[in-house]
Formats: C-alpha cells, sequence, structure tokens
C-alpha cells in the first residue's frame, strides 16, 4: 500500500514537470502550428544555465528566474529571427526546430560534457516531510513542484480566460485568419506565445535539474514526455496538457515500479488506444 | 517535336552516366571511400528512400521510419546472434517483423493528417527507442547486440567494401526502380490522389484509409530492407542507432536530398556521408555543421539537391524549346 501511495506521488511529481514542457508545447503547436522540436534543448539549456547561476550565486530563485528569462528571450529570437519568415509552411517549420535543436545539443555537449549536473535544491525544501494524516514521509521539493505545476498552470488559465490577450489568443488557436482579419495584431500573440512557452521549457529544465539530473539525452526523453501528453491530452488546450501529463507521468512510474522491462510500452499503449478511440486526443476539439 | 524527344534523351543520358559512375567508382576508389562513403550512403539512401516516398507520394512525412528500420536490425539480430538462425532465415523475420511493425503503426496514424502525423510518428518512432533501451531480456539493455556478421556467398564476404557496396547499391537502385513504377500504376495513382485530395477520393468511393495503410506499410518493408543492411554495415545495433540524433539524420539525408525527390536520397546520403566523416576530422563540433547545413538548406533550398537538379533541368528544356522552333521553321 505504501508503495503504491509513493508510486502516484512520484507519478504525480512527474505529471507536474511533464505539464511544464508540454504547456508550452502545446500552445505553442496550437496558436501557430509549429511542432517544437527545439522545446526539449530549450529545457536542457535552461537547466544548464541554472547550474551555472546557482554554482556562482548560490540562489536556487535566481537559477530558476534567468534560466527563464534567457530560455523565453531565445525562443523569441528563434520565432522573431527565423519562423516568422516561413508561416504556415508548417514543415519548413518543424525543420528549422530541428536544426536549432541539433546546434543546441552540440554546443551544450561542447560547454558542459556528457557529465551529470545537479543543482542543490532551495534550503528550505532540502528534507522530507511527513504527509499529514499519514505515516508516509516525502520528499518536500517534490511536493513544492507539484504546487509550482498547480500555481502556473492556474496562471496560465487565469492568463487565457481571463484576459484579454488571453482571449485573443484562444481566438488565434481557433481561427487565426479571423483574428488577423479582425485588425488585432496576431504577430504580437505569435512571440509572446512562444516566448512563454520557451520560457516554461527553461524553468522546468531547473526543476528537473533539482529533482533528477542533467545530462545528454534528457532533452529527447522529456520532448517525448510532452509529444506523448499533447497526443494523449488533446493539442492547444491546457486542460488536455495537464491530462496528459497526468496519465504519461502515472504511466512512465507505474512501468517504472512494477514492469520496469516495459515501462515505455505502458505509455506507448495509452497513447495508442487514446489514438484509435480519439484521434484528436481526450480533450481535443475534432477539426 | 525535337525538343519532346530531346529532354528524355538527356535524362537518360544523364542516368546512363550515373549508372556508369556507380559500376567504376568502387574500383578506383580507396576501400575506405568504397566502405565508409559509398556503401553507407547506399543503404541509408533506402531508409530515406522510405521517408521520400510516404512524403512525395503519400503526403505523409512520417518520423517512425528509423524506429522500423530499427525494428529490422534488432529482429536480425536477435535471430542470427541471439537463436542462430541461418541468414535468409533471420533476413526474412526482419522484414516480416519490420513489416508488421509498421502495419501496425499505420492503423494508428491513419486517421491522422499533416503536422499531427508527423509529431504522433515521431512518437512511435521514439517509442521503439526507449523500448529497446528499457528491455533487457530481449534487447539487451542500452549495450544492444553486438557480433553481427553479413553472410557469406559462396567464397565472397558480404562485409568485404567492395561485394557490400555492390550489394547495398544494387538493393537502393532496385528500391528506386520498383517505387518508380509502382506509382505509375492503378494504386500508385489513387495513393496520389489520396494525398491530393482525399475528400473527393472518399466520393468516388476510394478508401483513402486502406491506401495510406498500404502505403505506410510498404515504406516499412523498405525500411526493414535498409534495417537488415545496417546491420549488416555496422555490426551491431543499439539504441543509439535509434535515438532522435539518429531520427535527424535520416531527416537531414531526406531533406538535402530534396522532399520531393527519391532520387535525391542518394546525392543526400553521399553527402552526409562526407561531411559526417570528413567534417569530423577537422572539428569536434560537427553536429553543429550538419545543423547549420541543414538549417541552410531549408532555408534557402527548400527543394535539396533534387529540387535543384529538376529547376536547371527545367531551365535547360526552357532554353532548348526557345531553340527549336527557329530550326524547325
Amino acid at each position: 500500500m505504501e508503495e503504491f501511495a509513493l508510486t502516484t506521488l512520484n507519478g504525480v511529481a512527474m505529471a507536474a514537470l511533464y505539464f511544464l514542457v508540454a504547456a508550452g508545447f502545446s500552445l505553442i503547436f496550437g496558436v501557430m502550428r509549429i511542432v517544437n522540436m527545439a522545446h526539449g534543448s530549450l529545457f536542457l539549456l535552461g537547466g544548464y544555465l541554472g547550474w551555472s547561476v546557482a554554482a556562482l550565486t548560490h540562489s536556487w530563485l535566481l537559477a530558476i528566474v534567468a534560466a527563464g528569462a534567457a530560455t523565453a528571450a531565445l525562443g523569441l529570437m528563434l520565432q522573431q529571427g527565423l519562423l516568422r519568415h516561413y508561416q504556415g509552411q508548417e514543415l519548413t517549420e518543424a525543420l528549422i526546430t530541428i536544426a536549432v535543436s541539433i546546434v543546441i545539443a552540440d554546443l551544450l555537449v561542447a560547454t558542459y560534457g556528457g557529465l551529470s549536473y545537479q543543482i542543490p535544491a532551495p534550503v528550505p525544501l532540502g528534507h522530507s516531510i511527513r504527509i499529514p494524516g499519514t505515516a508516509l514521509r516525502y520528499s518536500s521539493y517534490s511536493l513544492a513542484l507539484i504546487g509550482v505545476a498547480l500555481a502556473t498552470g492556474l496562471a496560465l488559465w487565469l492568463f487565457l480566460e481571463r484576459t484579454i490577450w488571453g482571449v485573443v489568443l484562444r481566438a488565434g488557436i481557433d481561427d487565426r485568419q479571423m483574428v488577423a482579419v479582425l485588425g488585432l495584431n496576431i504577430q504580437r500573440i505569435f512571440a509572446l506565445v512562444f516566448a512563454i512557452g520557451a520560457g516554461l521549457a527553461g524553468m522546468a529544465g531547473v526543476l528537473d535539474g533539482t529533482l533528477l539530473s542533467l545530462v545528454p539525452g534528457v532533452d529527447s526523453s522529456y520532448l517525448v514526455a510532452a509529444l506523448a501528453a499533447v497526443i494523449v491530452g488533446g493539442m492547444g488546450s491546457l486542460e488536455g496538457s495537464a491530462v496528459g501529463a497526468l496519465v504519461v507521468g502515472m504511466a512512465t512510474e507505474f512501468g517504472i515500479g512494477y514492469f520496469p522491462s516495459y515501462a515505455e510500452a505502458l505509455t506507448f499503449a495509452v497513447m495508442a488506444v487514446v489514438l484509435v478511440v480519439r484521434p484528436t486526443g481526450l480533450l481535443g476539439k475534432a477539426r | 517535336m525535337i525538343a519532346f524527344h530531346g529532354a528524355p534523351s538527356g535524362r537518360s543520358l544523364a542516368w546512363c552516366s550515373t549508372l556508369l559512375a556507380a559500376i567504376v567508382l568502387p574500383f578506383l576508389a580507396s576501400s575506405f571511400v568504397t566502405q565508409d562513403i559509398l556503401a553507407l550512403a547506399a543503404w541509408s539512401a533506402i531508409v530515406a528512400m522510405s521517408m521520400v516516398f510516404l512524403s512525395k507520394y503519400g503526403g505523409m512525412i512520417s518520423f517512425a521510419q528509423v524506429g522500423i528500420y530499427g525494428v529490422g536490425s534488432y529482429s536480425f539480430a536477435i535471430l542470427a546472434v541471439g537463436h542462430g538462425v541461418p541468414w535468409y532465415g533471420a533476413v526474412a523475420g526482419a522484414l516480416v517483423a519490420a513489416t508488421l511493425c509498421a502495419l501496425l503503426f499505420a492503423l494508428l496514424v491513419a486517421r491522422t493528417y499533416g503536422i499531427y502525423f508527423l509529431m504522433v510518428t515521431l512518437a512511435l518512432g521514439l517509442v521503439v527507442y526507449f523500448l529497446t533501451i528499457s528491455n533487457y531480456g530481449l534487447t539487451h539493455g542500452s549495450g544492444g547486440i553486438p557480433g553481427v556478421n553479413p553472410p557469406h556467398l559462396g567464397s565472397i564476404s558480404l562485409a568485404q567494401p567492395i561485394p557490400e557496396y555492390f550489394l547495398d547499391s544494387s538493393v537502393a537502385f532496385a528500391v528506386l526502380l520498383g517505387l518508380t513504377l509502382l506509382m505509375r500504376t492503378q494504386f500508385g495513382l489513387a495513393l496520389q490522389g489520396c494525398r491530393d485530395n482525399p475528400r473527393k477520393m472518399r466520393a468516388m468511393g476510394y478508401s483513402v484509409m486502406s491506401y495510406r495503410v498500404i502505403a505506410f506499410t510498404l515504406a516499412g518493408s523498405i525500411a526493414g530492407i535498409g534495417g537488415v543492411l545496417g546491420v549488416w554495415y555496422n555490426g551491431i545495433i543499439a539504441p543509439s542507432y535509434l535515438d532522435l540524433t539518429r531520427i535527424i539524420d535520416f531527416l537531414a539525408i531526406a531533406v538535402i536530398g530534396g522532399m520531393e525527390s527519391l532520387e535525391g536520397t542518394f546525392a543526400g546520403a553521399i553527402i552526409y556521408a562526407i561531411v559526417t566523416t570528413y567534417a569530423s576530422s577537422f572539428t569536434d563540433r560537427y553536429n553543429t555543421v550538419i545543423g547549420l547545413v541543414l538549417l541552410a538548406i531549408v532555408m534557402f533550398a527548400p527543394g535539396g539537391v533534387g529540387g535543384l537538379v529538376s529547376r536547371v533541368g527545367a531551365r535547360l528544356a526552357l532554353a532548348k524549346a526557345q531553340l527549336t522552333p527557329a530550326s524547325t521553321e
């Protein structure tokens, strides 16, 4: 029973990380129809930058802020400098992000090598605490991580549902041509969404570097987790990313816990069933 | 009339000289070049062709081809090395496994289109990679299966550069020829119809889904052939041969050659083999070089080498057509 509860908590903690990566990935796809293959690279870049900042300043908070800001700026540059000129050419956009991801990954190997890095957790979260009402002890950092994901999800939801920017953005997901025809500046929305998505990926990199560790290859495993989460949950929907991340996080942890040889097969099986039953994902709109 | 006859003869001249070069070149080049550039390019082109075929004729950009190629490689290695099955049996097993895997994937993705298709197939391709890493019983985890040997045909060992090159390149040419001819049949035309206007084809009574499934499965068999030749070439199969970097490698070959040109994959594969072989000798950052080359091609020559050649060909044909009226009058 205790093992089951721990696996569940681990699953939720993984889901929290997956959500932060998948939400940005999904929004970028939803609004711009861009499969951002560099999303994993931005994630890893953010993690490494966070490690460097933490090593210099001994401040975890500064590390995550700096990583988020730097990857958001890089995402903005990628969108404005390269992708903007190829709007609507989906394959070209995907290929550009692939080329960028190759370069980023290679330069990261050149800078940080193949070693694994871990970012020390912020001091108040360095130990485990008892979960109220049970005999279970669990890492306070992981619990905080779940809280961060919930808060980010709530902030994104408020932004999408309660601000004028969010209204334009959601309209852009449904029909971006109509939004442009109405005289709204869709380009600014595109830039904003890309920056937010990239910044979230970078921050998730720092969170992951504190929870687990950073090594080359982590970029593609988070890219595929984000892919799986949005395929399961549905593209371009915030709630879909949350549901998808939860499903994939649970499948991963229960797979590792109960049948490690086929852990990925479980994620795959879930994805396959969703694709057969609902090709647009659990909460995706039919197109 | 003269221009009409002139254009194909120029084309067949180009074909003949390419074929001649492909036959003569290995005898002039060093055995290093024959094996590490030409043979590598030949079997890589087969995998890239399975990708370009789906894209060009089916309108499906699939990132799962490397995963299916891996199923072929692993099946051969498991049967031949793990169970001592003779090579022809292992080849048959590998092709059947790759084809079945492709059929399974096809049934999953046939209802998705466009960029969504790309994403789902990427996820499927990576699932194969992660499965091979986490599974020890069958695929031996990240160490993979070493010690895979290509067969001997009589006294000829297919591990020797020249026999290996001729095997790989003739299979690649056969695949190219087969696909080109197939696309001129009723099936090929219907498939292209499904690419251009699925709704109309459906209204005309064609099962668009079946055509997509068949095309994807066929492309999977071709990727499986590449998988067998690839594992013979490498002598080992491991998860690192199927990871995202490798998926991008084969995609780069297809893009450099041109996503609209089956023949272009040969050019793409040779350029790619040259860049990876020689760039690594003067810089450690050859992946950055590859990334930048890919970026430049996508931005400035979206048709790849194949696109450039056909553009030059069209320009020449135009020039000829402008010349001929004067001579026929």
